[in-house]
């Protein structure tokens, strides 16, 4: 597929992404001023706590954002909170620090001369100290808003929308293209905030202070017209852009959400299992798909920001509720179900048709060359190979440890790499085994060998979709219609629908409705 | 009035003002002079509150400062400092009426006012849409000064105002303060470190060391008294002849000249004249009121030694008085051609004498190096 063909094709949803983008970084930069210029202004008062402040300012700052999303979430939940929450914080700094420096920087004398003359302190500030400080104020709040512009793609990460869903989506799909169609509007946005505030910048300097003002002066104001122009014209598209999303985003405050994980078949099931509610049922329902880990998405149901969420047996059991692997099927889902209703008060439905465990996958070419088709086959040759399993399979109990003692396995090296950049580093000879899950439409796209589990190392990965008690109460039918869906799908079908996602690069929202069509659901 | 009654300043342990009194009378122009560190700006801005005393009162019409609330205080008092008084991100005209309109001055009589005040120091009205670093260092200046004057505060306070501008600029501007301040007769606080310029503007001059008033006395009094080395060190020894219209008549004269009375002979005359070796006699009454005088070269041969000398008193009689100055005396020095002239008071008593010989004393004294009076 052609980029151009593929932006043509996205053209909706690039826009739309693009525009959140702009609301969330808008918003969040806006925040940081007003938070941030007050502090900045105080601690030039106060010089006895501008150290402390600067210093915290400055840790935020070298927090990784990633590590501060997952921190934020037990607190802030998903979505556009926390991204905004975390890219104020990320703004405080350079916004803080450059109030601070304009305004202690300002000449002391002047200062005196004014209070000499009769301003109030408050009037010093106002109409000496703040005018005098603002080019250096505006550079910071500049150099804020940029940086905000790249890190806001972050909130993707936690289902905050934005550009960063193509980014996410197009690095977990390995899709180039779809990772472009985020990246350059994305870098299109910095210049331009970049430009704006540039000219703010320049018209907030007095014409006095301003750099080679031996120009000549009709010229210069001639210039700041325009300027202002160009300001007015940015002014009413942002208005424009606030004022079409209020009016149509307000829609869905009573409807059923549904979340999903980051990776291709949680998306087609989230819009399956959604099409599906809307086909059975008058109810409303939002997606909120590609969330996150299990983590990101059980928190979010947790705290109500979305209603329901396919999980896997095994992942709850092992990961959510921290019991040791078993292979027991009928144990492993009743355990899950009784734990999860009496700790967190969420009901889990009836296992889905598929059981989506873990599995080792190898090249075909690694395969012929050590005859592996079992994981047993795996154990002669591990200390020749290196494996690059997902962060998630690497840290689970039930994951790489568990079939590695089970196996007696001992790689060469352990490269923990997440989501689809696993096959990339396999398909250029940089590992030679990874994880991957056996409904993994990848694993066709790579012609990837699956080692047989002859030993059953991994407990069972039924899908069952986990609901909040209340939203099961307000809308009882969804029981029933995800029974339905679930008895229609097996492991075939999913890996069938996920290559189709991955490999011929269908949209998933489409493959799911197809499917449904297909069955006459 | 501005009184400063036993004012005391320390940080820390340091005192940088040690029981400052003393009075600014309504009208004056002082000026306070010292060494870097002496404590004259720290004075200048107690007056204005910018500086509080840690001991002592400060009165201004005979109310003390602390109980009046600081920003009116300040927006009645004028305030000029050197160089970064004017706010650079602000327009001349802004720079000048901010306090007035902070003041809820009417528009127009802002505008009146503004005028005014341009016209005052002497600036065209067409800057006053130009900003601060478009104008010289002298233009500045006089901006502030506009400023300081514009809300017709009685008091203005000026803090090394034209340190930092060329001699001739600061002379003009020198000039200019004195004419306003004829019209306005304002009370101006002036710190200097200039004694040149305290001298020229001043009616009193406050010389300050080390946190105390060394003097406190008209330029006049400070020249030719000063109280200690110091001061004399301060104003130089040579000071007094850049300003020869305080050296008076009384400080160079002789002050018992040789006198004889109008009945005595002509003859005794003579004789007293070769006995104490002056060639002029000066002539007085029984009340010692000036008549005229005997000059030697003026008797011819044939005169009468026995006739008393009121017969030959030379009838070109001037005279000075004590308070005129040097200049006056050598101005009818040149015109009489005479070097002798008696100096008399209002009565017409005699008070001394002005010789060739005194007069070249007092010239010649300015080139002596350590000769001073």
């Amino acid at each position: 597929m052609d980029f151009l063909e593929y932006i043509g094709n996205n053209i909706d949803q690039i826009i739309s992404l693009l525009i959140e983008h702009i609301e969330l970084t808008f918003l969040s930069v806006l925040l940081a001023i007003v938070i941030g210029v007050p502090i900045g202004i105080l601690i030039s008062y106060v010089k006895k706590i501008n150290k402390p402040v600067l210093g915290v300012a400055s840790v935020i700052q070298a927090i990784p954002s990633m590590a501060l999303l997952g921190f934020a979430i037990p607190f802030l939940g998903i979505g556009t909170t926390p991204a905004i929450v975390m890219v104020v914080l990320y703004s405080l700094l350079p916004i803080i620090k450059n109030t601070y420096t304009g305004i202690s920087n300002i000449d002391s004398n002047m200062i005196e001369s004014a209070t000499g003359i009769g301003l109030t302190k408050w009037q010093i500030l106002v109409k000496i100290q703040i005018p005098l400080a603002l080019p250096v104020i505006m550079a910071g709040i500049r150099i804020s808003a940029v940086t905000a512009v790249g890190l806001m793609t972050m909130a993707a990460f936690i289902g905050g929308g934005g550009l960063g869903y193509l980014v996410f989506s197009g690095i977990r799909t390995v899709n180039n293209y779809q990772i472009l169609a985020g990246a350059i509007p994305a870098c299109l946005l910095a210049l331009a905030v970049d430009y704006i505030i540039g000219i703010v910048e320049k018209l907030v300097t007095p014409i006095s202070l301003q750099k080679g003002s031996d120009l000549d002066k009709k010229l210069l104001k001639k210039k700041r017209f325009h300027q202002k122009i160009i300001l007015v014209v940015t002014a009413i598209i942002l208005i424009i852009i606030f004022g079409y999303t209020s009016f149509s985003s307000n829609k869905n405050d009573n409807a059923i959400v549904v979340g999903s994980k980051d990776f291709t078949e949680q998306n087609v099931l989230c819009y399956m299992v959604s099409d599906a509610i809307k086909d059975k049922t008058d109810y409303d329902v939002v997606e909120k798909c590609n969330l996150g880990g299990t983590q990101v998405c059980f928190e979010a149901l947790k705290r109500g920001d979305i209603d329901l969420y396919i999980d896997y047996t095994g992942t709850v059991y092992g990961d959510t509720l921290n019991y040791e692997p078993i292979t027991d099927i009928e144990k492993v889902y009743n355990t899950v179900k009784n734990d999860l209703n009496s700790r967190y008060n969420i009901k889990v439905l009836n296992q889905m048709g598929f059981n989506n465990t873990y599995t080792l996958a190898v090249k075909q070419e690694t395969a012929n060359l050590y005859n592996l088709k079992t994981m047993s086959d795996l154990s002669r040759v591990s200390s020749n190979l290196v494996i690059s399993p997902s962060l998630e399979f690497i840290n689970r109990e039930d994951g790489l440890n568990r079939v590695s003692s089970v196996y007696s396995y001992n790689f060469k090296d352990i490269i923990g790499i997440d989501g689809s950049p696993r096959y990339t580093a396999l398909m250029n000879n940089e590992s030679d085994v990874v994880d991957a899950f056996a409904t993994d439409g990848l694993l066709k796209k790579f012609n990837l060998v699956v080692l047989e589990d002859d030993k059953n190392a991994f407990p069972p990965y039924y899908a069952i979709p986990l609901v909040r008690s209340d939203t099961l109460e307000e809308y009882p039918e969804i029981e029933d219609v995800l029974s339905n869906l679930g008895s229609k799908l097996n492991n075939d079908i999913m890996s069938e629908l996920n290559y189709r996602v991955d490999e011929l690069g269908e949209n998933p929202r489409d493959v799911a409705r197809e499917y449904l069509d297909s069955i006459d659901f | 009035m501005i009184e400063f009654k036993n004012v005391f300043k320390k940080y820390k342990n340091t005192n940088v003002l040690s029981n400052i009194s003393f009075k600014i009378e309504t009208g004056n122009i002082v000026c306070l002079i010292g060494e870097s560190g002496c404590g004259k700006t720290t004075t200048l801005k107690m007056i204005n509150r910018l500086i509080n005393p840690t001991k002592g009162h400060i009165l201004i019409d005979g109310e003390d400062i602390n109980n009046k609330n600081v920003i009116e205080l300040r927006r009645n008092i004028g305030y000029v400092i050197q160089q970064t008084g004017l706010f650079p991100h602000l327009s001349i005209r802004e720079n000048i009426d901010l306090i007035a309109r902070l003041k809820k001055m009417p528009e127009d009589e802002i505008n009146k006012k503004t005028k005014e005040m341009m016209d005052m120091v002497g600036l065209d009205m067409s800057y006053l849409d130009r900003y601060p670093t478009e104008l010289s260092g002298g233009q500045q200046q006089r901006v502030g000064v506009a400023r300081a004057f514009l809300t017709d505060p009685s008091i203005i306070l000026m803090d090394e105002p034209f340190s930092a501008l060329d001699p001739m600029t600061r002379n003009s501007l020198q000039d200019e303060l004195l004419r306003i301040e004829e019209k306005f007769k304002k009370t101006i606080v002036f710190v200097t470190h200039d004694m040149d310029e305290a001298i020229k503007i001043a009616d009193k001059i406050c010389i300050m060391d080390g946190g105390h008033i060394i003097q406190y006395d008209t330029p006049e009094n400070i020249l030719k008294h000063p109280k200690n080395k110091f001061v004399s060190d301060f104003v130089g020894p040579k000071r007094i002849w850049t300003s020869p219209e305080f050296i008076k008549v009384k400080d160079i004269m002789l002050k018992n000249p040789v006198t004889c009375r109008e009945n005595l002979s002509l003859f005794r005359c003579l004789t007293k004249m070769r006995n104490l070796k002056v060639d002029t006699l000066m002539v007085v009454d029984s009340k010692h009121k000036y008549l005229g005088s005997i000059i030697i070269d003026e008797l011819s041969k044939d005169s009468d030694l026995k006739k008393s000398a009121s017969n030959y008193i030379s009838k070109n009689s001037i005279s000075v008085k004590e308070t005129d100055s040097l200049v006056d005396v050598l101005n009818v020095v040149n015109n009489a051609k005479t070097t002798t002239i008696p100096v008399v008071n209002s009565k017409g008593i005699l008070q001394g004498l002005i010789t060739r010989g005194s007069l070249l004393t007092s010239l010649s004294s300015q080139f002596l190096e350590g000769s001073d009076e």
